[in-house]
């Protein structure tokens, strides 16, 4: 698992076609960070970050200010998450595993 | 890694996702709670009735308790109930989920990300997993386990544990130790409890009936009891508890037969007593050449002159006047033993004027012992007066001697006599006053009125059948109350306390879409011909409507609900023309469940002009709803 909070290691990994990687905002005492933790733990193939804010995303979602940001195979952004849909864990596990089910 | 191996991989990862988590979510594989559920059958659907709660329940169903596994005695411990297998099968599908995430991150540790094929298979495998875990976090929901419980396992994870699923099979071995625990707990508990299962309706305006349910009574199918266990003819409760009433009877007429024949000994002891008594002062009386009366008399006036005389001593005053108050207690006691005497023959008539029959001996038994207690009162009041008879005559013996009267010889004797006399008496009254206790205590619940009826039929928890009431065989009708209850208890107890009730109210009333038949009131007019025709008048029609009922209405739903409408077809008698017969047939909607219904139709007799409108009215429906409330039949 990874918790880089720079960019460099997002992008590089979000080159490895054999990952797809999870973005959360925010803190570690999130309810979303510990879902993403939860669901990291069970499926495969995820990389899992943990970004302070969104000073480093901007070249992902712009101006957008998701809380969490599930990527693809590549560096395609699948799924912007809010702050109520990182609590739910169903959710974000349906954000991790539809972005590994998109080709 | 080769592309055949991540084939087979994904395949396996797939098959294994079917095989387990199928249908996963369904509803069916949701935790039941363990213990009873009531449930409204009907053609092919099946809805559980809520307890706390006035659910609907179609007339034409079936209301069926099931007691499947245990009983919950009460909510706090189903809440969270699930059954060891439903854990047991978690549990091995975590198991069987570590295993497959351990193979293929084996596989990705030496996967060539340069070979698109074997890319597209891991990514294919890896997706399939996901989902696989996706019903799985469903299903351990399914099971109770909140998010807070799953999150909370990442601090469970231990040293060198790269997966979550390790954790998650210890919190999930550790429910099931408890549910375990528990389910062992319930079964001994179910084990140790009978049940039974009672149904009442409450009618509008009408006394509560119960209703028939198998195996938990013995009414005939459809019938209806006002009270519980009763079937033709006398009920198996009733009979106990004439049998119970039969036997305290038979024992209270045994005692009042020992009451009888003690009170003919006393009444012997007392004729004896008196006989003895006339026959002393008989004796005296002939001494002193007089009559027994008259002697008594003499004697009292004579002493009544001593104490008079001033030339009397005092000592020979004193003595007269003992002779005088012990003559008066002599006398007293004889006139009570007199009535004594009486009384006892009064209450021996009565006991054997009833005893020939028992339904006599039963009707006369609280007033035979009521005579008995009178009697014994008397006599208990004769008896404190009893012992001062020898005494007194003691003392006329005495005083007669102070006063210088001669005492006749025979006074002595006879004071003996009765002091023996006495004696036996006391016994025998203290026998009689053990038997009348007796009495009492024996006849105890016929003077209290019927002994209290325990009428439920309970049946071991363990194998109590489903409890499955009718309701379309029985005459329930739309707007009744049933009520149904699932009383426990624990095994050979019959103490009321100890007894835990669930209790499950249903309201009997149409859902979905039903059609209604009736007879109505109307008020037609023609919408065109004659003046006449075109006037209002009553008559009657046939209406045939279509209802839609919600059973779990939104608020929209609850108002479509209070306000019911349908739709439908009439056939109407009229009267807008000259024939003898004319009816006409139309189209027609209705509020309020038909109570009011405006249409319009074509008289059939009519060759021109034979358009109508009425309005109309549920009056059949309304007159009886009425005459129940007004407490008719």
């Amino acid at each position: 698992m990874s918790h880089e909070t720079g960019p460099e290691r997002l992008r590089q990994d979000l080159a490895d076609p054999l990952f797809t990687c999870y973005v959360h905002v925010g803190d570690e005492s999130d309810v979303g960070w510990e879902n993403a933790v939860f669901a990291h733990g069970l499926v495969t193939q995820l990389n899992l970050y943990l970004f302070a804010d969104h000073t480093h995303l901007k070249e992902w979602v712009g101006t957008k200010r998701p809380k969490a940001i599930a990527f693809g195979w590549t560096d395609t952004v699948h799924a912007q998450l809010t702050a109520a849909q990182t609590k739910d864990l169903r959710t974000v596990l349906e954000a991790i595993v539809g972005a590994q089910e998109e080709t | 890694m080769n592309a055949r191996t991540l084939a087979c991989l994904a395949a396996a990862a797939a098959a294994v996702a079917l095989a387990g988590c199928s249908g996963a979510p369904a509803p069916d594989r949701a935790p039941r709670l363990i213990g009873n559920e009531l449930v409204e059958q009907t053609r092919g659907r099946e809805v559980r009735v809520p307890r706390g709660t006035v659910a609907a329940a179609d007339p034409r169903s079936d209301l069926v308790l099931r007691f499947e596994q245990l009983v919950p005695l009460d909510d706090s411990e189903a809440a969270t109930a699930a059954a060891p297998s439903q854990l047991t099968e978690a549990l091995q599908r975590a198991e069987e989920l570590l295993r497959d995430r351990e193979g293929l991150l084996q596989e990705l540790t030496t996967a060539d990300a340069a070979d698109d094929m074997q890319l597209h298979l891991l990514h294919r495998a890896s997706v399939s997993f996901g989902r696989y875990v996706q019903r799985f976090v469903v299903e351990l929901g399914q099971l109770g386990f909140t998010d807070d419980e799953l999150r909370a396992t990442i601090q469970d994870r231990r040293p060198g544990e790269t997966s979550g699923f390790p954790a998650l099979l210890r919190m999930l071995q550790a429910r099931y130790e408890r549910e375990q625990d528990e389910f062992a707990r319930r079964r001994r508990l179910a084990s140790e409890h009978t049940v039974t299962v009672q149904a009442r309706i409450e009618p509008q305006g009408k006394q509560p009936k119960y209703l028939h349910i198998d195996g938990y009574d013995q009414l005939p199918i459809g019938d209806m009891q006002p009270q519980y266990g009763g079937f033709l003819g006398v009920s198996r409760h009733e009979l106990a508890s004439l049998q119970r009433n039969l036997r305290t009877v038979e024992e209270a007429a045994g005692v009042l037969r020992s009451i009888d024949g003690l009170g003919e000994r006393l009444r012997q002891r007392i004729d004896a007593l008196r006989t003895k008594l006339r026959d002393g002062l008989l004796q005296l009386a002939q001494r002193a050449r007089r009559q027994p009366a008259s002697f008594v008399a003499d004697l009292q006036r004579a002493m009544q002159r001593l104490v008079d005389d001033a030339a009397t001593t005092a000592e020979q005053k004193a003595a007269a006047q003992q002779v005088l108050t012990a003559l008066q207690q002599v006398a007293g006691l004889a006139a009570a033993w007199q009535e004594l005497a009486g009384k006892a023959d009064a209450a021996r008539t009565a006991l054997q004027q009833g005893g020939g029959r028992l339904s006599d001996l039963v009707g006369a038994a609280g007033a035979l012992r009521l005579q008995a207690k009178d009697l014994l009162a008397t006599g208990n009041l004769l008896l404190e007066g009893l012992p001062k008879v020898p005494a007194a005559l003691d003392q006329v013996r005495t005083g007669l001697a102070t006063t210088g009267v001669p005492v006749p010889p025979e006074l002595a004797p006879f004071a003996a006599v009765l002091a023996e006399e006495e004696r036996q008496l006391l016994q025998l009254v203290a026998t009689w006053n053990a038997l009348l206790d007796a009495a009492d205590a024996s006849a105890a619940p016929i003077a209290d009125g019927p002994s209290r009826i325990d009428d439920a039929i309970f049946l071991p928890l363990q194998n109590a059948p489903e409890a499955r009431i009718r309701l379309g065989t029985t005459d329930v009708r739309e707007g009744d109350r049933v009520h149904v209850e699932a009383i426990y208890q624990p095994k050979g107890s019959t103490d009321r306390q100890q007894r835990v009730t669930e209790t499950w109210d249903v309201e009997v009333e149409r859902v979905g879409f039903y059609p209604r038949i009736g007879a109505e009131l109307i008020f037609a007019r023609a919408d065109t011909g004659t003046a006449d025709a075109k006037s209002w008048k009553a008559n009657a029609a046939a209406v045939a409507e279509l209802h839609h009922r919600f059973r779990d209405p939104t608020a929209l739903g609850e108002l479509w609900n209070v306000l019911d409408p349908s739709f439908g077809v009439h056939l109407a008698s009229l009267d807008q023309g000259d024939q003898n017969v004319e009816f006409g047939l139309g189209a027609n909607v209705s509020l309020f469940a038909g109570f009011v219904t405006a249409g319009y139709g074509w008289n059939l007799a009519a060759s021109e002009n034979g358009d109508y409108w009425f309005v109309g009215i549920d009056l059949i429906n309304v007159l009886g709803q009425a005459q129940g409330l007004l407490g008719g039949n």
